[in-house]
């Protein structure tokens, strides 16, 4: 137990564990109907409320809300309770374009995010500016998600497994379950998965702080030790609060794999069903984080920086000492903790594989190819994507809230041509280019000039505003035009 | 505003019911404390400052009003 904090019992549980995602693995692969896009992509476009609940939750909830988080709380304070507020954004969010998207998807056998914008626009320039800004997010996230599997694996085993390690051989695990069963395999260990998130963070609230009257004493020692913490917060921190909301929601709710799961959902009813449940999610995992962040404040104080994303490992190693049951418990908390990473990851590699096979290759070098070519050609993708990633995940520079932000920035340029495009049928292909264009490179120089907001509010909400003005004026000034003039929108309306 | 790529007369969905977007306006405001004065930090509700749980209680409003618009404004045509 001295060098291996929660000791080879955490060992053995985690091998059962990623040995059983491999047999999923082989379970999914065994109940595929083919080769097509849609059955490797979609899972035959089958899942029901379930299924649906569990991967929406167990893909959106990730390495960043478990590790980043708590670091996260501890920094700002009960401030952090804004995350429920930012979590809840995502499912409204959905409420403005998914019921119309899911229709016409269904209708029409939309496979990728792209699959909307050829389908809405008919411009081939907006949809590969649409796929490029996609990838860029998203292979940011998944880098983000492999940093957190490093994270906590070289924090419970005490370095002994280096974090590099601990990113190589998850990596081969997720690859392995996913070009197996496609996303049959990642939606079927996702419900494991995302249980075992979920009762990992019961596990967490039960040895943190279980009741009011340790929420009490919590809240009394950080008035004692650390008011701001607990004071109403300022005015700009309550501007970024309310930046937060708009950013994480309009862009939470176009990620490409949310958009996949949409596609997936085998019937309106289902997808209703599950986004019902998720709604209540943040409620029940939010106040947790936060409560593990401000305990981990408590006890390590003076955590800054990257050493703040230690929290959570630092905390489970130590309550592992104290009895059996809180070991047992440490060993859930960070098996549930490696699920919710993973789930993440291999969803998010799911979809980047599938827009560039489909949506890049599929458009150029392999225009024409069967789908069975384009699934194989996605499965070997998945591997240079991971590769490629994992060298850069190897030399960690930023907090993993920092790399989160920044994915955010540039994927709310997108959430135009997803929420205007199914609000409003006037919305012009060349306007929503000429937006998206524009927020992506303020969006970007904002980012790379260092800087760090306007009045409170994020640049990159700055940017989308900007986005959005430039999709409903420019869209108003081409309808002015001449009829049969060169609108996409118009053409194939 | 009834476009024919994108949908028909007879699909209800919640875009088509502004009100719904007002409340939620509404329901997110509350959620951030800026309504409460600096001294209110230092009353607890069950175990939390008072602002806290008052912004807990307004995401509770949100996840029911969620649910009942999802039930009762999108329809389910295929």
């Amino acid at each position: 137990m001295s060098s291996i904090p929660l000791g080879y019992g955490a060992v053995a549980f985690t091998g059962v564990y990623l040995l059983a995602m491999v047999g999923i693995g082989f379970l999914a692969k065994s109940k595929r109907e083919g080769d097509s896009l849609s059955d490797f992509y979609l899972a035959g476009r089958s899942l029901g409320p379930f299924v649906l609940v569990l991967t929406l939750y167990a893909t959106q909830y990730s390495g960043n809300t478990v590790v980043g988080y708590p670091a996260e709380a501890s920094r700002l304070g009960y401030a952090w309770i804004m995350s429920v507020s930012f979590m809840m954004a995502i499912v409204v969010g959905y409420l403005l374009y998914a019921p119309k998207l899911q229709r016409v998807a269904r209708r029409h056998g939309f496979v990728t995010p792209g699959d909307w914008v050829d389908y809405r626009f008919g411009s081939n320039r907006l949809s590969l500016l649409t796929n490029v800004l996609l990838v860029v997010s998203i292979a940011n996230y998944l880098l983000a998600q492999l940093m957190a599997m490093g994270h906590i694996v070289a924090g419970i085993s005490g370095n002994l497994v280096p974090y590099w390690v601990g990113v190589t051989v998850l990596i081969f695990v997720i690859i392995i379950y996913e070009t197996l069963g496609g996303l049959r395999a990642v939606a079927w260990t996702d419900v494991l998965q995302g249980g075992m998130l979920f009762v990992g963070l019961l596990g967490l609230l039960y040895v943190a702080a279980p009741g009011p009257s340790h929420w009490q004493a919590l809240t009394d020692w950080l008035s004692a030790n650390a008011p701001e913490k607990t004071a109403i917060p300022s005015r700009e921190v309550q501007t970024r609060w309310l930046s937060t909301v708009l950013l994480i929601g309009f862009s939470g709710s176009v990620y490409p794999q949310a958009i996949q799961r949409i596609y997936a959902a085998k019937s309106a009813r289902a997808l209703k069903r599950s986004l019902q449940c998720m709604i209540f999610m943040p409620l029940v995992t939010m106040p947790v984080v936060v409560l593990v962040g401000l305990v981990g404040l408590r006890r390590f104080t003076g955590l800054t920086g990257i050493a703040a994303d230690q929290i959570l490992p630092m905390l489970l190693a130590e309550w592992a000492q104290q009895s059996v049951w809180t070991y047992l418990l440490a060993v859930l908390v960070v098996t549930g903790t490696l699920a919710a990473i993973m789930s993440t990851a291999d969803s998010v590699l799911l979809s980047l594989s599938s827009i560039l096979s489909k949506d890049f290759l599929g458009k150029s070098v392999l225009a024409g190819a069967s789908e069975k070519r384009l699934t194989t050609v996605g499965k070997r993708l998945s591997w240079l994507v991971m590769a490629a990633l994992a060298s850069i995940a190897f030399v960690p520079r930023m907090t993993l809230w920092g790399l989160l932000e920044l994915k955010m920035e540039i994927l709310v340029q997108v959430s135009p041509i997803f929420i205007l495009g199914a609000m409003w049928d006037r919305l012009d292909g060349r306007a929503a280019f000429y937006g998206m264009l524009v927020g992506a490179v303020l969006a970007s120089g904002f980012a790379l000039g260092g800087v760090g907001g306007f009045g409170g509010f994020h640049t990159g909400l700055v940017a989308w505003a900007i986005n959005v003005a430039i999709c409903v004026g420019l869209s108003f000034v081409l309808a002015g035009e001449q009829p049969g003039d060169h609108s996409p929108a118009r053409k194939n309306g | 505003m009834v476009d024919a790529k994108l949908g028909s007369p007879r699909t209800d969905e919640p875009t088509r019911h502004p009100w719904i977007w007002f409340v939620y306006v509404a329901l997110f405001a509350a959620a951030i404390p800026w309504y409460l004065p600096p001294e209110a930090a230092s009353t607890t509700w069950l175990g939390f400052p008072l602002w806290v749980t008052l912004s807990l209680v307004a995401t509770f409003a949100i996840a029911l009003f969620t649910v009942y618009v999802i039930g009762r404004f999108w329809s389910e045509d295929e």
